[in-house]
């Protein structure tokens, strides 16, 4: 298994997978505990339409695609963060909406479009060095958010309530956090693609909810998790030549299932009934 | 002495369309204990929410420590009514009740004071005992005292509970009350409240909310204040209502024979 890493399209997997494993633990522990997947969703798939307005413009997708999905996300966090009541039809929307965008834009588009798939489905092999740097410089940016906003973070996620009145800027909070699940999909939807992103930031996250007592405890394990399912699924795809994104999807999910019973099993938990 | 902590005005309030406040006045001085009753849905939360700055009043004024509610969160310590806001998020009871400080940027580590505080305000509402529990596995009693912990440990001047007891049990809630007593002696406190043994004792003065707000300075219930919580001398007379009478009359000397009709909110 070793001579894997005389290759260095692997090793640029193994470093971008290294590096994302922390933005997305990080916007995935918060979009858990905040109960925000569906509003993840709606962000990954938005994502679809700067994929599309890259492509129409003839530039740099992962680029375009970020910025297109910073704006869009500030849009849809300051847009929800005060409304409760039918949020979810109006997140339903922008996810169609940004859907759909990309794929007339794309239709405007000349050529012959082959590796649109990869952004579906994701390219973790074909990483390039900007890649990295770019996936470097946002995990920088979410530790640094992590650090600086940690205990508003934990107000917040808590009882929004209770952390406004303690002075907490809720717009701001739940917008940054929405800004930086954008961040965290666009990388992703190199190394899972769109449609997957979204199991990426959630099982990890649920695994490791229930086996700690903080959110920072959540954040670390779930970046164990990450990592080891990256690597094992890299691994499996390059020996059974299968994609890579559905490959670590895949693991992530047996990985799931397999704890979920095990663990059952050996607490002898009761089965909670509804609610 | 007897500054004024808290002057409410001619203030109206609506959710969309029907007021649920209208005229709504009072005033509350330093080291008053307020206790507010009224049926549900008579605006007590609505009113403590415009306190604290999370509602505006369509008209009229709030002012706490002669500003508006935003300027002075620091001195408040707020214990709300909401339990379904719950989040199953991993906290432990010492890190929930840590939140109730301020904020700060760049701090993720509590510091040795900080806990020491916790502790304190723990051991006050005899919640010392789980405090590395979490939060999700609390029972609801055991929740609205981590929650007054978590208003009390910031030190506030001003206390405002929105029917901090609903989960404790009877013996619990006269602890509980007998810690707000010690409390009463440096803060003021406003109680949004349905236990009106309580009227008997803690308390100094009554506001009955029910769209309109009426006050007395005395902790007791006046005649106009049954009349618009229960309807109470109405000559109509229900099975609901013989209840809340019996339950009510010793406490305002109410004389009349089943003279009382439940009416609830307005
Ligand atoms: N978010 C909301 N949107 C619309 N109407 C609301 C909202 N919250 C409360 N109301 C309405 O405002 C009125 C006052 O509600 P409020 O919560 O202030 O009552 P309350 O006196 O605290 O009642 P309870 O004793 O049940 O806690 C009720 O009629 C309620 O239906
Ligand atoms: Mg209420």
């Amino acid at each position: 298994m070793l001579e894997l890493l005389n290759y260095d399209f692997f090793l640029n997997a193994v470093y971008i997978l290294l590096f994302a494993s922390i933005v997305c633990a990080v916007a995935g522990a918060l979009i858990v505990i905040n109960r925000m997947v569906f509003l993840a969703g709606a962000v990954a798939h938005a994502a679809y339409g700067g994929v599309g307005l890259a492509f129409f413009l003839a530039q740099p997708v992962l680029p375009i695609t970020l910025a297109f999905s910073i704006v869009s996300s500030s849009a849809i966090g300051i847009y929800t963060a005060k409304k409760t009541s039918r949020i979810d039809s109006v997140i339903g929307i922008f996810w169609a909406l940004g859907m759909a965008l990309g794929i007339i834009l794309i239709d405007f588009t000349p050529g012959y479009k082959a590796d649109l798939m990869s952004y579906l489905f994701g390219s973790l092999l074909a990483v390039s060095s900007n890649d990295i740097l770019m996936v470097v410089v946002l995990s920088v940016i979410s530790i640094l958010f992590l650090f600086a906003f940690y205990r508003q973070l934990v107000l917040f996620s808590y009882d929004r309530e209770f952390a406004f009145v303690k002075g907490v800027n809720i717009v701001a909070i739940h917008t940054l956090i929405i800004i930086l699940s954008a961040v965290s999909i666009v990388i992703l939807i190199k190394i899972v693609g769109i449609i997957l992103v979204i199991a990426f930031l959630t099982i990890p996250q649920y695994l490791s909810e229930g086996k700690t007592n903080t959110l920072m405890g959540m954040i670390l394990l779930s970046c164990v998790y990450t990592i080891c399912f990256g690597i094992s699924g890299l691994i499996f795809s390059f020996y059974f030549n299968t994609t890579s994104g559905a490959s670590i999807i895949i693991i992530a999910g047996i990985w799931f299932v397999v704890e979920k019973m095990f663990l059952g099993i050996k607490n002898g938990k009761s089965e909670k009934i509804a609610t | 002495m007897n500054e004024e902590i808290v002057s409410v005005s001619g203030v109206y309030f609506s959710y969309n369309g029907d007021f649920v406040l209208e005229n709504v006045n009072l005033k509350v001085k330093e080291k008053d204990f307020l206790m507010i009753v009224g049926p549900n849905g008579g605006g007590k939360t609505t009113l403590v929410k415009m306190l604290l700055g999370i509602l505006k009043p369509a008209k009229g004024e709030v002012k706490v420590f002669g500003t508006s509610p935003e300027n002075v969160l620091d001195k408040i310590g707020y214990v709300p009514q909401k339990m379904n806001n719950v989040n199953d998020m991993p906290l432990t009871v010492l890190e929930c009740v840590l939140t109730g400080l301020k904020s700060g940027f760049f701090k993720i580590r509590y510091t040795k004071n900080e806990i020491k505080k916790a502790e304190y305000v723990l051991s006050r509402v005899e919640m010392d005992k789980f405090k590395d529990k979490k939060m999700s596995e609390l029972s609801g009693g055991q929740v609205q005292r981590v929650y007054l912990a978590r208003a009390l440990i910031s030190s506030p001047e001003l206390l405002i509970l929105d029917e901090p007891t609903s989960n404790i049990d009877p013996y619990g809630s006269f602890c509980f009350f007998t810690t707000l007593e010690e409390i009463n002696r440096e803060k003021t406190i406003i109680m949004v409240t349905h236990n009106l043994n309580l009227l008997a004792t803690k308390i100094n003065s009554v506001a009955c909310v029910n769209k309109y707000l009426l006050y007395n300075d005395k902790p007791e219930l006046t005649k106009e204040m049954m009349e618009i919580m229960y309807g109470i001398h109405d000559e109509h007379y229900c099975s609901m209502g013989a209840y809340v009478a019996e339950e009510i009359k010793h406490l305002t000397k109410c004389e009349g024979e089943n003279c009382c009709h439940y009416k609830g909110r307005i």
